[in-house]
């Protein structure tokens, strides 16, 4: 279960609806917004993959410039293979994700 | 406003830029070639504003190397990089990294850990001194150019 | 993760990230549990080559999160290279053994048993291979990267239990031919000087060393030499091979393989003519041998006479001039200070101890010794192969605190110091490693102890080996921290605790011991060595009714294996074994290591002095406190080594001789085998790191581009190199790198098809027991072009 800490960067004008879009996603939680277009969140997800895969979502909503990542912790990757499970990729290793089949903007 | 390195000096920027081309525009100077260079100059404010955040970020970034299948994967950094980027490789084989064989990995990553820009931190495994010594504010790459790496001094 | 450290965490993120934005958020840190100690850095040794930097190893709530250099460490000085830089991603590796493993034929799948299982398998079987054939039927194999304590206990248990002094290691493939160069020559193991020389020299004489790639953070120091004072400091690599050492050498000298010895002796014939040596020196401190005979210096200049330049730049192949040959002498012994720098080129050789005599005649020749910035400086390959196998008793032929097995008086002094009865341990030295695994071959020996290394590989001419290994009827037990293709032919395979998971000291190349303390737990049921070997002791004790293997382990019973118990055996060593030998360790105890940055320099008798560093340089009254304590004269230099009984630095008379196996018309080929950067010997720990298996996935083979041409072989394209004992297919690397008739293949790869010790030779130096892994002779043929390969790791 990773956590990281994220600055989400959007058209200013269209925050009010970035906020209400990105409710949707359970794995994220907003903390805070301000005027400038910024958005403070905190996303918690299953796995490193699933965190990678939301934010290249999140990446490519036509409001939001930009997902950035302040802080990562992947500290339950780290005991889970301590214990002795195989994680496919692990602390986010991981090859660029295959493109999007249903974007038709690529 | 406060100006701090990265994202604020940027929206700054923009601000700033978008009133010139405002001004500008009611001179009549700029007409159709404004919404171009808005366009452009959004481009390199987004380049900008995803580079100084991305390496404005102390842990894991974003940033991806291009996309190599299995094989090219084991291709030694250099090696490629002679053909794609001589002038660079150049720069760091006859530098004293070079020298020393401090290979690209060891500040860039390999390509799941990739990186574009190393921090204070990655410097901090051979030069811990060096950020006891040196401004804590600027990233050392500022004075220490790569990948020729001599002081600006 | 608890719930409240996860929310914990979770705020911290969110503060993080909106501290970017300068953005307040009303959330409070106080009311959240304070699980987040922060990062703590624990200070120890990196795991890899011989240099001995001093890493930090970052850990938090009890995980490793990286690595950096110690400034202050007169090693590294803060420096690492990407080997030290990514040993510790091995800590948490999924491949990690855990458990131990065992089946009772080596046909049979390994099955997961419990510690206590293992221990009384490994017990029994010890104990009835003693009971057919005594102590020539049981052998321990250990390592240069094993612990000091631990090769020191195991030696205990295998000389004062098993009363077999078949206690051998891997640096006999790699530092014995240094050692009997060190002990003929000066009469005393190990370098006078060290690295501090480094920064005073005036010319650096690299041979048989790729500094750049073998020992990266010394070449930093000897680069940051050359550049700051590039008019004053001379470099002169000598090397069959260009490699990445020569990026700063003045002149680069290549010669035929195994001719270097003539060239040395040509060196000595120019500085005799020109009168460049120290007569003095040589009046007060040197005798003459040739043979069992003591000679004289006419004798000696008559015997280096017939090495005249014209005649050695012939001999080595024509490659440099009898010009060069002299520019090389004068620089060497005109400088203001001299080091030379050597590794396998000369060690891994039939005459590798010759070779190293004949580096040691130039520095006693032109007084290139004992003054600062000049020292004969043999590099140790392994982190512990000084502290742990020279010093601490890990050769089947030496005792602990550099004694001979075969002198009655040293074996008496470790009876009464172990407190076991006086005959106790065998009169003759064991099997050395090349003799241990062909009594393999003919289970002669019947249960074996692998620690810490892989012979299924590392060894010369493997698959002859390889077959003994696979025999039913000898017991293999290895402790090693990844599956390997040695553990493929174990018994019993034990899940060891990996560096910064036990505490211990290495001793690197400069006499210099640094401890590694405890700093995580190790993963599964990985136990530290010393506990593996008291257990086990302690059994053999019972099943063989001998209360003699008891009392080797009575001082270490009931100690707790993280700490007290290492800590035990390294009093037990350095207090008892070491004292008033010259390898003198009293002074550096774990309380004195442990406020080091870096470490202590024997000889350090007592603890202040120890503090301070310890010696810089031996034999030096002044600066060595053995030098006044064993001074016999008013002489500034005492050579109170104890192997000279004259008390004098020996020059060696001896002639060029051709390695075992050079080229003829069915193998017209040299080909020399080493290292790369990126990898550490066999590459099960540098192999399961991303980052260093891409630098260099596979082993290639360097081929000179004239030779390349002839051949029609392009760069990639797979080679064929075959020699009379194997095969190897490998990619090959066209590169102004070996000399032309040579190929060079680096010898890290597990794969069957690229492993080159299939192909290499088992030929020895008869003082040594080193074998030439660096020259043997093979035909090299184009097999195809590109072919797609993948990395291979067990």
């Amino acid at each position: 279960m990773p956590i990281s800490g994220v600055v989400i960067t959007c058209r200013t004008e269209a925050t009010e609806k970035v906020l209400a879009d990105l409710g949707q996603y359970q794995s994220l939680e907003i903390h805070g917004s301000d005027n400038k277009g910024n958005i403070v969140a905190v996303i918690e997800s299953d796995t490193s993959e699933d965190m990678e895969r939301l934010i290249d979502t999140i990446n490519k909503h036509e409001d939001i410039f930009n997902v950035g990542m302040t802080y990562l912790n992947t500290e339950d990757e780290a005991e889970q293979m301590a214990r002795g499970e195989r994680l496919a990729k692990p602390f986010g290793f991981r090859k660029p994700l295959a493109p999007d089949p249903s974007d038709d903007t690529q | 406003m406060v100006c701090y390195w990265n994202k604020n000096c940027i929206i700054f920027w923009e601000d700033f830029i978008a009133a010139i081309l405002t001004n500008l525009k009611k001179e009549g100077v700029v007409k159709q070639e404004k919404n171009i260079i808005v366009a452009v100059l959004m481009l390199i404010l987004l380049t900008v504003l995803l580079l100084s955040v991305l390496s404005a970020t102390a842990q894991d970034s974003q940033d991806t190397h291009p996309e190599l299948d299995e094989q090219e994967m084991f291709i030694a950094c250099s090696d490629c990089h002679r053909e794609s980027t001589p002038d660079l490789e150049k720069e760091w084989y006859d530098s004293v990294h070079g020298i020393a064989m401090v290979k690209c990995y060891q500040c860039h990553g390999t390509f799941e850990t990739f990186k574009v820009t190393p921090t204070r931190e990655d410097c901090a495994t051979c030069h811990a001194d060096m950020l006891e010594k040196c401004d804590k504010n600027k990233p050392c790459w500022e004075c220490h150019v790569p990948h020729s790496f001599k002081s600006e001094k | 993760m608890t719930q409240s450290r996860r929310n914990f965490i979770k705020k911290a993120a969110a503060l993080s990230a909106a501290s970017y934005v300068s953005m307040n958020l009303p959330i409070s840190m106080q009311d959240v549990a304070k699980a987040d100690e922060g990062l703590v850095w624990h200070r120890g040794s990196c795991r890899l080559c011989g240099v001995g930097c001093r890493v930090e190893l970052g850990v938090k709530n009890g995980k490793p999160m990286g690595l950096r250099g110690v400034p202050q460490s007169r090693t590294n000085f803060g420096y690492v290279c990407m080997k030290g830089m990514h040993f510790w991603k091995c800590m948490r590796h999924p491949d990690r053994l855990t458990k131990p493993l065992y089946r009772k034929s080596k046909k049979d799948k390994f099955k997961e048993i419990s510690w206590d299982e293992a221990l009384d398998i490994a017990a029994t079987e010890f104990a009835n291979a003693h009971k057919a054939g005594g102590g020539n039927a049981v052998a321990y194999y250990g390592s240069g990267q094993a612990l000091t304590e631990e090769t020191y206990f195991f030696q205990k248990v295998m000389r004062g239990g098993l009363q077999s002094n078949n206690v051998e290691g891997n640096p006999r493939l790699c530092m014995a031919s240094a050692v009997g160069g060190y002990l003929t020559s000066f009469g005393a193991d190990e370098p006078i000087g060290g690295y501090s020389d480094l920064e005073k020299a005036h010319c650096f004489f690299i041979i048989g060393s790729n500094t750049a790639e073998a020992h990266p953070v010394l070449f930093r120091r000897i680069m940051r030499r050359k550049l700051d004072n590039a008019a004053d400091v001379k470099v002169i690599n000598v090397d069959p091979r260009v490699s990445q050492t020569s990026r700063i050498a003045d002149m680069h000298l290549q010669f035929k393989p195994g001719t270097d010895l003539s060239l040395l002796n040509g060196m000595a014939n120019v500085i005799i003519e020109e009168k460049l040596y120290d007569e003095e020196f040589l009046k007060n401190y040197t005798t003459f041998k040739s043979g069992k005979d003591t000679v004289d210096f006419e004798t000696y200049k008559a015997q280096v006479a017939q090495y005249t330049p014209v005649e050695v730049a012939k001999t080595c192949g024509g490659s440099f001039s009898a010009e060069d040959v002299k520019t090389v002498a004068r620089w060497f012994a005109a400088s203001r200070g001299t080091v030379t720098l050597w590794t396998m080129g000369l060690n891994q050789r039939k005459q590798g101890v010759w070779a190293n005599n004949l580096v040691h005649n130039l520095h006693i020749l032109t007084g290139q010794l004992l003054k600062d910035g000049a020292d004969s400086l043999s590099l140790t390959g392994q982190p512990n192969a000084c502290g742990g196998v020279r010093e601490g008793g890990g050769l089947c032929h030496i005792l602990p605190g550099h004694r001979p097995v075969a002198n009655e008086k040293m074996r008496a002094q470790v009876e009464q110091a172990w407190g076991v009865p006086p005959g106790r341990i065998p009169p003759k030295p064991g099997l050395h490693t090349m003799a241990m695994f062909s009594a393999v071959n003919d289970a002669k020996i019947r249960a074996i102890w692998i620690n810490c290394t892989s012979p299924v590989q590392s060894l010369p001419n493997c698959n002859l080996y390889n077959k003994g290994m696979d025999r039913d009827d000898v017991f293999i037990v290895t402790t090693d921290i990844f599956q390997t293709l040695t553990t493929q032919k174990s018994n019993l395979v034990l899940p060891t605790c990996f560096h910064f998971e036990k505490t211990g000291v290495y001793g690197c190349t400069e006499r210099r011991s640094q401890i590694t303390a405890k700093a995580i737990d190790a993963p599964g049921d990985a136990k530290p060595e010393v506990w593996i070997i008291r257990e086990w002791a302690g059994r053999l004790a019972e099943k063989m009714n001998d209360p003699v293997i008891a009392q080797c382990i009575k001082p270490f019973e009931g100690l707790d294996e993280s700490y007290e118990l290492p800590k035990a055996i390294w009093d037990e060593y350095t207090q008892k074994l070491t004292a008033h030998r010259d390898n003198d360790l009293r002074g550096a105890t774990y309380e004195v290591l442990e406020q080091m940055y870096d470490g202590v320099q024997w000889p350090a008798p007592t603890k202040d002095f120890a503090l301070t560093g310890g010696t810089v340089k031996k034999f030096v009254k002044g600066r060595d406190p053995m030098a006044d304590t064993e001074s016999k004269d008013d002489l500034p230099y005492q050579f109170y080594g104890p192997a000279h009984a004259d008390r004098k630095l020996w020059i060696w008379l001896r002639d060029q001789a051709d390695p075992e196996e050079i080229p003829d018309s069915e193998y017209p080929f040299y080909l020399s085998t080493g290292r790369i950067i990126d990898h550490w010997h066999t590459m099960s720990m540098t192999g399961r790191v991303p980052e260093l298996m891409r630098a260099n996935p596979y082993a290639y083979v360097e081929i000179n581009p004239k030779d390349a041409q002839r051949l029609g072989i392009k760069p990639g394209d797979m080679v064929e190199l075959k020699s009379r004992r194997g095969v190897n297919v490998l990619p090959a690397k066209v590169y102004e790198g070996p000399v032309e008739g040579m190929v060079f293949a680096y010898w890290h790869d597990q794969h069957e098809d690229r492993m080159i010790n299939k192909v290499t030779k088992d030929a020895i130096d008869p003082g040594s027991k080193e074998p030439e892994f660096k020259i043997c002779a093979v035909q090299v043929k184009r097999v195809s072009g590109p072919k797609p390969l993948t990395p291979y790791i067990v």
